[in-house]
C-alpha cells in the first residue's frame, strides 16, 4: 500500500467521512467490536479490511449524504455516520 | 434419488445468470416452505447422463446471516431448512473481476465440507481488464475444481457440469472432509488473511479497473442531474404503462367481446349462458385485459434491477426515506410494490433491520399496485372528462394524483409507525452498488414470462372461482339479485357504507374484491350485467357506471381504493413474513380506517361543493 503516497509525505489517520472526494487512502481500522456489531461484520464482508484502498466517489444530493465509496474493486453506499467509524490512512 | 446441486455466491456474482444459462426454460419458481423467499430450481442432465436438480440459492455475503433471505441460504447449506434436502454438491459462483473480495466467501463455503465446484464467472471481463488469474494454482490452493465461466455468453457451462459430475462420483464414496476445514466456520478476518495469501499466488497481473461505471455514476448520482434523471425515469415508466398498453388492451377486449358473441350464438338464452357470458367472461375478461400494463411495469422494474440502476435510485432517495425513519434500501421494495405489493413485501427480506423491514412491509400496500389500475381506469374513464388542462390530460392528472396520495400517506404512516410500534434506532445504510451491466434479453424475458404466468394463474384460479361463486350466490335462493344471498349481503353492508356514499352494487363488489382488488371491477361488471344492463361487459361498464353513480360516489370509491385493505394475497404474505396475525391485523385495521375516512371525507366534500 505504500506506493499510494509520495515519498516523504507524512501519512495521517482520519475518519473516512473526513476525506475529500477522490482522495486516496487505505483502511486503518474500524471502531467497535466485530464479534457483536453486525454493521461492522457487514463492512468487513464488503471488504473494509485494514490495508484495502478506499476513496469517496460521490456524495448524495441532500446534505452530501450518503457517500458512494470505492473499496477495493467494489463500490459501497454508506452514510456519513457509518463512514466516521472507519479510520483511514492518507496524506494530508 | 436425484442429487441436489445448489448455486451459492455473493450478490452480483452473476449467479442467477449462470442458473438461467444452465437451465434455460426448464426452470420453475416456488417458495421455500414457510417463508416467501423464492426458490428457483430446474432439472439438469450432466454430461455423463445422470439427472440432477439444480437450485439457485439467494445471494449472501457470508454464512453468518444478517437478513431473512441470507438465512435461507445458510440454513439450506447447513441442512437446517425444514422440508428441504441438504444439497449434495455446491457450485460457488465468484466474480473474477472482484476476486479480492469474493475469495473469502469461497473459503467460508469450503469449510462447510460439502463437495464444491468454483465457477470463476465474468472471466472475459477480468481478462479484458488485464487481470490474469492462474486458474490451476487457484484450484490447487483451494483443493477444489475451478472453472472459468462467462454466464451471459454461455461459456464454460459444459465444464462446470463435468466438474459437478466428477464431484458426484466422489460423493458416492465416503465423503472425506477437506483437510483445511479444521473447526467449521471461522472468523471473517481469518478468511480475509487466508484469501490475501492465496491471491498473492494466483493473481499473475493486476488489471486496470474499468471506470465506465464511475463515469456513468458521475451523471446518475449527480445532485441535480441524478434526481432529474430519476424523476424522468419514473415519469416515463408510468407513461409507458398507459400508452404502450393501449393497443394490446383493445385487442384483448375485442377478443373477449367476440367470445361472448360466439357463446350467445352457441347457447340458448338461460342460466348456463348467463353463467358463462355474464359470470365468467365479463368477470375474468375485465381483469385479464390488464395483463399488458402489468407486463410493461414489470419489464421496467426488472430492467432497473438487473442493470444495477435500482441501487442508485436507493442512494438518491436515502435521505428522503431517512426523514420518515427508513433508509434508501426500503425504496426498492416500495418501487416494486407499484407492480404488486406481494413481491414488494417479499423483497423487503433483503432489509437487515427487523423494525425497518416491518415498517416497509406495513406501508408497501399503500403504493398503488397494478391491481388498483383496473379500478382507477374504469372510474376515471366513466367520470373524468377526457379534456386537457394547459395541455395536460385531465384523466392522467387524476390518476397521477391518486398515486401521489398513496405515496404521501405511506410516508405519513411510516413516520407514525417509527415513532410508535416500530420505534428504535435508525438502521445504517450499507449497500453494495454493483457495476452497471446490460442484462441478457433472455433473463428479462424469463422474468416477464414468470410474472405473466403468475398473473394469468390468478385470473384462472382466484378470480375465476370468485366470479363463479358470486354468480351462484346471486342466483340462490331467489331467481334474481334482489332475492339472493348476494343481494342480502349487499343490503346489509349498505347500512355500514351508505354514510360514505356507497350504493348496494359497490358493497356487493367489495366482498369478492377481497380475493384481489381488481376482482371488484369484474364483480361490478357481473352485477350490472345481471341487473339487465345488457352490455355491461368490460368495455361498456364505463357507460353503465356513468349513468348509475353520482360523481361524489365515484370519487369516494376512488378514495376508498387508494387505501383499500382488500387483498387476501397481501394479508397472507404479510402473515407469513411477520410470522403471525398481529401485523396483518394491524395492517388491515389501519387501512380500513383510512379507506373509510378517506372515502367519507371525499364524498361529503364533493357533495357540498357540487351541490
Amino acid at each position: 500500500m505504500s506506493g499510494v503516497f509520495e515519498p516523504g509525505a507524512m501519512p495521517v489517520v482520519v475518519s473516512l467521512a473526513q476525506l475529500k472526494s477522490r482522495q486516496a487512502a487505505h483502511v486503518y481500522g474500524i471502531d467497535g467490536d466485530p464479534a457483536t456489531d453486525t454493521d461492522i461484520q457487514r463492512l468487513l464482508e464488503l471488504g473494509f479490511h485494514n490495508g484495502t484502498p478506499v476513496c469517496i466517489l460521490h456524495r448524495g444530493p441532500f446534505g452530501g449524504n450518503p457517500l458512494s465509496v470505492q473499496i477495493g474493486a467494489m463500490v459501497v453506499a454508506l452514510r456519513k455516520a457509518e463512514a466516521s467509524r472507519i479510520h483511514v490512512e492518507t496524506v494530508a | 434419488m436425484r442429487a441436489h446441486v445448489a448455486l451459492i455466491g455473493n450478490p452480483n456474482a452473476g449467479k442467477s445468470s449462470l442458473f438461467n444459462a444452465l437451465t434455460g426454460s426448464r426452470q420453475k419458481v416456488a417458495n421455500y416452505p414457510g417463508v416467501t423467499v423464492e426458490r428457483h430450481f430446474a432439472p439438469v442432465t450432466l454430461p455423463d447422463g445422470t439427472d440432477i436438480e439444480l437450485i439457485d440459492l439467494p445471494g449472501t455475503y457470508s454464512l453468518d446471516p444478517k437478513s431473512p433471505d441470507e438465512r435461507v441460504t445458510c440454513d439450506a447449506v447447513m441442512g437446517r431448512l425444514v422440508g428441504e434436502r441438504r444439497p449434495d454438491v455446491l457450485i460457488c459462483v465468484v466474480d473474477a473481476t472482484n476476486l479480492g473480495n469474493h475469495l473469502k466467501f469461497v473459503l467460508e463455503v469450503r469449510d462447510v465440507g460439502l463437495p464444491l465446484v468454483v465457477a470463476l464467472n465474468m472471466f472475459d471481463l477480468a481478462e479484458r481488464d488485464g487481470t490474469r488469474i492462474d486458474v490451476n494454482a487457484l484450484s490447487r490452493e483451494l483443493g477444489v475444481p475451478v472453472v472459468p465461466t462467462v454466464a451471459v455468453r454461455k461459456r464454460g457451462l459444459a465444464m462446470v457440469l463435468e466438474a459437478v459430475a466428477g464431484m458426484e462420483a466422489k460423493t458416492a464414496q465416503a465423503l472425506s472432509p477437506s483437510p483445511s476445514s479444521g473447526g467449521g466456520i471461522r472468523d471473517i478476518r481469518a478468511y480475509q488473511k487466508e484469501s490475501l495469501r492465496i491471491l498473492r499466488k494466483v493473481i499473475l497481473s493486476e488489471g486496470k479497473q474499468r471506470t465506465v461505471t464511475r463515469h456513468i455514476d458521475d451523471i446518475v448520482l449527480h445532485p441535480v442531474f441524478g434526481l432529474a434523471i430519476l424523476a424522468l425515469m419514473l415519469f416515463t415508466i408510468f407513461q409507458a404503462v398507459f400508452s404502450w398498453a393501449q393497443a394490446p388492451m383493445t385487442l384483448i377486449n375485442t377478443g373477449f367481446s367476440l367470445l361472448q358473441q360466439w357463446i350467445s350464438h352457441l347457447l340458448p338464452a338461460g342460466l348456463l349462458r348467463s353463467l358463462i357470458s355474464d359470470g365468467i367472461i365479463a368477470g375474468v375478461g375485465s381483469v385479464v385485459v390488464f395483463l399488458p400494463q402489468i407486463v410493461i411495469l414489470f419489464f421496467f422494474i426488472l430492467l432497473l434491477e438487473q442493470t444495477g440502476y435500482m441501487t442508485r435510485a436507493a442512494f438518491l432517495m436515502d435521505q428522503i426515506m431517512a426523514k420518515v425513519g427508513l433508509n434508501g434500501r426500503a425504496f426498492i421494495p416500495l418501487l416494486s410494490s407499484f407492480a404488486c405489493a406481494v413481491p414488494g413485501i417479499m423483497s423487503a427480506r433483503t432489509i437487515d433491520n427487523p423494525r425497518d423491514r416491518l415498517t416497509t412491509i406495513m406501508i408497501a400496500p399503500l403504493m398503488t399496485c397494478s391491481a388498483r389500475l383496473p379500478v382507477y381506469a374504469v372510474i376515471i374513464a366513466a367520470f373524468i372528462p377526457a379534456s386537457t388542462m394547459h395541455g395536460v390530460g385531465l384523466q392522467g392528472l387524476v390518476l397521477f394524483a391518486l398515486y401521489v396520495v398513496g405515496v404521501v400517506s405511506a410516508f405519513i404512516v411510516a413516520f407514525v409507525l417509527r415513532r410508535t410500534l416500530t420505534r428504535g434506532p435508525a438502521q445504517p445504510l450499507i449497500m453494495e452498488m454493483p457495476k452497471y451491466q446490460w442484462p441478457p434479453l433472455r433473463d428479462i424475458i424469463f422474468g416477464l414470462w414468470q410474472r405473466a404466468i403468475i398473473f394469468l394463474k390468478r385470473a384462472g384460479t382466484i378470480i375465476l372461482s370468485s366470479m363463479i361463486v358470486l354468480w351462484v350466490l346471486s342466483h340462490i335462493p331467489g331467481p334474481d339479485l334482489d332475492h339472493s344471498i348476494v343481494g342480502w349481503i349487499g343490503n346489509g353492508l349498505a347500512v355500514i357504507f351508505a354514510p360514505i356514499g356507497f350504493n348496494r352494487e359497490i358493497c356487493i363488489a367489495l366482498v369478492p374484491g377481497m380475493a384481489a382488488r381488481e376482482v371488484a371491477v369484474g364483480a361490478l361488471g357481473q352485477v350490472y350485467a345481471l341487473q339487465g344492463s345488457k352490455d355491461a361487459v368490460s368495455g361498456s361498464l364505463v357507460q353503465v357506471l356513468h349513468h348509475a353513480w353520482s360523481l361524489p360516489t365515484a370519487l369516494a370509491f376512488l378514495a376508498w381504493y387508494v387505501f383499500a385493505p382488500q387483498c387476501i394475497s397481501t394479508i397472507a404474505v404479510t402473515k407469513r413474513e411477520t410470522g403471525g396475525w398481529t401485523w396483518p391485523g394491524i395492517m388491515f385495521g389501519y387501512m380500513f380506517a383510512m379507506a373509510y375516512a378517506g372515502a367519507g371525507i371525499t364524498y361529503w366534500v364533493a357533495k357540498a361543493l357540487l351541490g
